[in-house]
């Protein structure tokens, strides 16, 4: 399918542009006062202020990048999932993907007492294992769904969404039950993770992530004209030649990947994966060729974005980014309902 | 003469209702077969199993004296296009690129189009007539266009067997008919194999070779369309009454029928 390619380029830059922005609003603004002057040198190298240096690069810095890769994972999560199955209301969030990569490593924060808040040296290594958990949780979450919503040999997308919300309860009880059984303090970790935050956010997490998510986009990317094709309805997909049921597989468990990847160091963060591909459809048509990297600047955009207000709105008290994420998206949400209803 | 297709004891049906039991036909190369029968007899059953979009519970099918089972997806999609009964896509998918959509069998980067795949569009365009409307969304074009439309992207995967469910269903007499021209002049000009699904017996009777009639998942019989248009055959198929008669053209058509008193509806699909 072919897109407008001045139209892309003018897009992607202007959303880099506006990432830059978020960015730059984030790491000039926090209860650590610095002035622009110093947050810009300090950057460059030319300020050896160690406070300001563990600010900027070990505080403001890695939440940043966390935030704007968080942000990219889980946009392209939810146009993977839209897209193969042609549903707009397919996201991570609501199909319960989420909810299962949570519930895995809660219990793996359970048995190895591992805090995502308070990071030491020796629990590195935990660390780049959580990925792995979520990942089991988000397949067997992937798998629960697949499993209920083939009917006569074929992935019925109504089913689909109904499944998802039950499996996103389910899991999400699941994960109550083993955090009441936590310890206080890692319940009080966990607890603040769940609700999807990264304002503990160090490199550790950035490194045991951004694999993850370099390898998945690559692979997604490769694969992103099939989800052009995928629109079709499924006998014609098939009469092309399409391995339709393999390459849907693979582009889950890719999304899967994906979601768990960032979910293992956001905790829940429901509705980028829905808002951003609804967005970059709208900015750039429906090529899923343009629509992949506009929909993961739009993600980390807005993650940034939230992530910023989420930092400043009640200073020095933090609010959970999952929940700005919310307060955004909700609205958003009703009105794609209504707008789809219409 | 060569089968194009050849079906032995196939068994196929969804989930839990079976609709072809061990059923077992050729289908000749380079001709025009139609199937008829009335209504969850199995046609499309067939078609769709023929063309690989159903899975068979059990049985083989030859292509061109090959296993289907041993075939690759896309191999068979260089050999045989299939217009499903009622294909869709995104509203605002371009004419030309839903065409485009059919070369994908034969290209092996998905970068730009080669030459001979623009090539190939254009033909299919042609053909069908669609180039006028190229650069309109899919959305936007009447029940004839969009027939013509999905067929030229059939036509655009460049095979030698095309399949069609149905082509002509929704659309009034002169599409029809249309739809139908450029199906028999593929077959006698470009030598394609075509079997397709039709409800008309007349434009069955007309457009093909070799008429396949069936009932409850059965063959019941076949041959050309002077044997099965006959008062016989269609009482036994449709439970019909009809009068046959031949046209100028010495083609059989089914002038006047009525329904059998005796007959009463039969459940096709058993399980």
């Amino acid at each position: 399918m072919q897109h407008n390619p001045k139209r892309l380029t003018f897009t992607l830059l202007a959303l880099t542009v506006a990432l830059f922005a978020a960015m730059y609003l984030h790491l000039t603004s926090g209860n650590f006062s610095m002035s622009t002057a110093d947050v810009f040198k300090t950057l460059l190298g030319l300020e050896q202020n160690e406070n300001f240096e563990l600010v900027i690069f070990d505080l403001r810095l890695p939440r940043i990048v966390t935030a704007a890769i968080v942000g990219m994972g889980l946009a392209l999560a939810g146009v993977v999932l839209q897209g193969i199955t042609k549903n707009g209301l397919a996201d991570p969030g609501i199909l319960g993907i989420n909810a299962g990569a949570s519930c895995t490593v809660v219990i793996f924060m359970y048995f190895f007492q591992v805090q995502l808040i308070n990071v030491e040296i020796n629990s590195v290594l935990k660390i780049l294992m959580v990925p792995l958990f979520g990942f089991v949780g988000g397949v067997i979450a992937a798998a629960l769904i697949l499993l209920f919503s083939y009917g006569n040999r074929r992935m019925d997308t109504q089913k689909l969404i109904l499944t998802g919300i039950a499996i996103n309860t389910g899991f999400g009880a699941l994960t109550l039950f083993w955090s009441l059984k936590m310890n206080e303090d890692d319940y009080q970790a966990a607890a603040i993770w769940m609700n999807g935050s990264i304002y503990n956010s160090n490199w550790y997490f950035v490194i045991a992530m951004l694999p993850w998510v370099i390898l998945l986009s690559l692979f997604v990317y490769k694969k992103t004209h099939l989800l052009d094709y995928f629109q079709l309805e499924e006998d014609s997909i098939v009469s092309l030649g399409i391995a339709l049921e393999r390459e849907k597989i693979f582009l889950l468990l890719a999304s899967v990947g994906l979601v768990s990847a960032c979910v293992s160091v956001s905790g829940s963060i429901g509705f980028i994966g829905l808002m951003a591909p609804h967005i970059a459809r709208q900015l750039i048509g429906i090529s899923h060729r343009a629509v992949m990297p506009v929909s993961m600047l739009i993600g980390a955009v807005l993650l940034v974005f939230s992530d910023y207000i989420a930092k400043n709105v009640f200073a020095p008290a933090e609010l959970s980014v999952g929940i700005v994420v919310s307060i955004i998206g909700i609205p958003y949400f009703l009105y794609l309902l209504v707008k789809a209803k219409g | 003469m060569t089968d194009v297709f050849h079906v032995n004891n196939l068994i196929a049906g969804y989930s839990q209702t079976r609709i072809l039991d061990d059923l077992t036909v050729s289908i000749p190369e380079g001709k025009v077969t139609t199937i008829i029968g009335p209504n969850g007899c199995g046609k499309s059953t067939l078609l769709k199993t023929l063309g690989r979009i159903l899975k068979k519970d059990s049985g083989d099918i030859f292509l061109q004296q090959q296993n289907m089972n041993t075939m690759s997806t896309r191999d068979i999609a260089q050999k045989l296009a299939i217009l499903s009964q009622s294909p869709s896509g995104p509203g605002q998918l371009k004419v030309s690129e839903l065409i485009a959509y059919g070369r994908y069998p034969h290209r092996k980067n998905l970068g730009k189009l080669t030459e001979r795949d623009r090539q190939k569009i254009q033909w299919a365009m042609d053909i069908t007539q669609t180039a006028e409307f190229a650069t309109r969304e899919i959305a936007a074009l009447s029940g004839g266009q969009r027939q013509r439309v999905w067929l030229a992207m059939a036509l655009a995967q460049e095979t030698d067997i095309l399949l069609l469910d149905e082509p002509t269903t929704y659309l009034d007499m002169a599409h029809q008919l249309e739809v139908l021209e450029i199906v028999e002049s593929l077959n006698r000009e470009l030598g394609c194999t075509i079997v397709m699904v039709l409800h008309d017996l007349n434009h069955a009777a007309r457009y093909s070779d070799t008429l396949i009639a069936m009932k409850n998942g059965q063959i019941q019989c076949c041959g050309t369309p002077h044997d099965i248009m006959t008062n016989d055959v269609l009482q036994r198929v449709f439970q019909i009454d009809a009068t046959i008669v031949q046209d100028t053209d010495g083609i059989p058509i089914c002038l006047s029928y009525k329904l059998l008193k005796q007959s009463t509806p039969k459940q096709a699909v058993y399980v």
